[in-house]
């Protein structure tokens, strides 16, 4: 503003009234454009942050690097009783491989004598989270992948354990992961012991609550929880978390992975399922076709 | 009145920009991204408030407006409302900044703990009215509460930067009166 206005009665002149309604209707415009249509106005929100967080990522990431290393100081304090209990972890591990590769070969044989096609393995990009949301109300992260790398809206994020979240919104260079605890997430699971799916809902807590359960009494604390793939979002069978019983007795998951420190998230490249949509040709024609194609 | 030079307004305005950028910017810092049950005080918005009243002449609807749509943008909020309503607030205090300035603080510190208190409302209830998400009440009412508490606080951190020119001036005149 080029006026230097020095006391209140000069502000109630023509000019700033008309600068503050101005500004009043251009902003009350701009919160209806973003209700009425919200991805248009998202999409120029994430070209901004595209712009900015990157840019200024030589003034955070040392911030952030000193709280971290701050925060491993302060469990040197403990290193004599935990290199005990890692000790005594790591042998109850081996044990646990001996049997899990015994397991794996059981299945490999298994599953060859049923003849059964499983999934190519996943391919995954890792990410650098740069920013997390900075409000207590909403839970998501800012990653720096984004377009150039061949990011795409919906894909899963995990950090080396289970699913932390799910991208939504895709600038050129970062993208957003929604994290499970964000009051807009839902994402269809399975409990691994007896196949029932169920919606994990975030609601701002650590522990999300399993909604949508068809029967909760055949449900145990400590049950494992994976996505389930309905809806095509998620790739099926990644691990989400374990069930655990809130003294109320409300079911919720504990996340497997560390929402404590997200630091390198795994977005796992995933090409939806192919849609069989026709009910399929006349019989006896279409195969003989193909056979002799293959 | 002390008439501020010009210079000096372009650059406290600018102070006040960097002020509220690096706040916001210090928000995203992915130090905590864990879900936690309190609230933060609304630091962006006090810091206008205490800018407002100890300084009303540097505070165009402009530069408040640039400030939180910024914010608005960066913390996902939706964009424009938390502005209009600041810039409401602040306007509002703004006309009644100087009157205040002769009352003792505590009807200062009052009339801006009513202001917060009416603003977490009024988003709240703007975020119903429009079927958005919003939380409870209660977490509101706690946030305007921390908000008011730093009042004083930040009105002692920012006083030796929003002083008027009284004593540069009187420097600058001083010498010359001898001479």
């Amino acid at each position: 503003m080029a006026r230097d206005h020095n006391t209140p009665d000069r502000y109630a002149t023509t000019l700033g009234r008309l600068i503050l309604s101005a500004l009043i209707v251009l902003l009350l415009g701009l919160f209806l454009l973003w209700r009425i249509d919200s991805p248009r106005v998202e999409r120029v929100r994430m070209a901004v942050i595209d712009k900015v967080i990157p840019n200024f990522s030589w003034a955070t990431s040392p911030l952030t690097g000193a709280m971290n290393v701050l925060r491993s100081a302060r469990s040197y304090t403990r290193i004599y009783q935990q290199n005990q209990d890692l000790r005594r972890e790591l042998q109850q591990m081996t044990a646990w491989k001996e049997a899990a590769l015994q397991r794996e070969q059981e299945n490999a044989r298994l599953l060859d004598l049923n003849n059964v096609r499983l999934d190519p393995k996943f391919t995954k990009i890792t990410g650098v989270v740069l920013a997390d949301s900075g409000s207590p109300f909403r839970q998501t992260v800012l990653l720096n992948v984004g377009q150039r790398d061949g990011i795409i809206d919906g894909w899963a994020a995990m950090d080396g354990i289970g699913l932390v979240g799910r991208i939504a919104g895709v600038g050129e260079r970062t993208s957003r992961v929604i994290l499970l605890g964000d009051t807009s997430s839902r994402v269809a699971v399975k409990i691994e012991s007896n196949g029932q799916t169920a919606l994990v809902v975030g609601d701002n807590t650590s522990r999300p609550p399993i909604e949508f359960l068809e029967n909760s009494e055949t449900v145990h604390p400590g049950d494992r929880v994976v996505t389930s793939g309905d809806g095509g979002v998620f790739p099926s069978g990644i691990l989400v978390g374990q069930v655990t019983q809130t003294p109320s007795g409300r079911l919720r998951v504990r996340l497997a992975a560390d929402m404590q420190r997200l630091e390198f998230l795994r977005v796992i490249r995933h090409q939806p399922r192919e849609n069989i949509s026709t009910t399929g040709g006349l019989v006896g024609l279409r195969p003989i076709k193909s056979e002799s194609n293959q | 009145m002390i008439e501020d030079p010009p210079l000096r307004i372009l650059r406290l305005r600018l102070t006040y920009l960097i002020i509220i950028i690096l706040v916001v910017l210090l928000q995203t810092l992915p130090i905590q991204t864990h879900p936690f049950q309190f609230v933060t005080p609304n630091l962006p918005m006090i810091i206008t408030f205490v800018w407002v009243m100890r300084r009303p002449n540097l505070m165009s609807p402009i530069l408040i407006t640039v400030a939180f749509l910024f914010a608005d943008t960066i913390l996902q909020r939706p964009p424009g409302l938390w502005t209009l309503i600041v810039l409401c607030a602040s306007m509002f205090l703004r006309m009644r900044a100087l009157s205040f300035r002769e009352l003792i603080f505590f009807y200062e510190w009052s009339l801006v703990a009513i202001v917060i208190t009416c603003s977490f409302i009024v988003y709240h209830f703007s975020l119903m009215f429009t079927f958005l998400p919003t939380h409870d009440l209660k977490l509101y009412a706690l946030q305007a509460l921390l908000t008011t508490m730093l009042y004083p606080i930040f009105i002692w951190i920012f006083r030796p930067m929003l002083r008027y020119g009284l004593s540069q001036t009187l420097q600058k005149q001083t010498p010359k009166a001898v001479r």
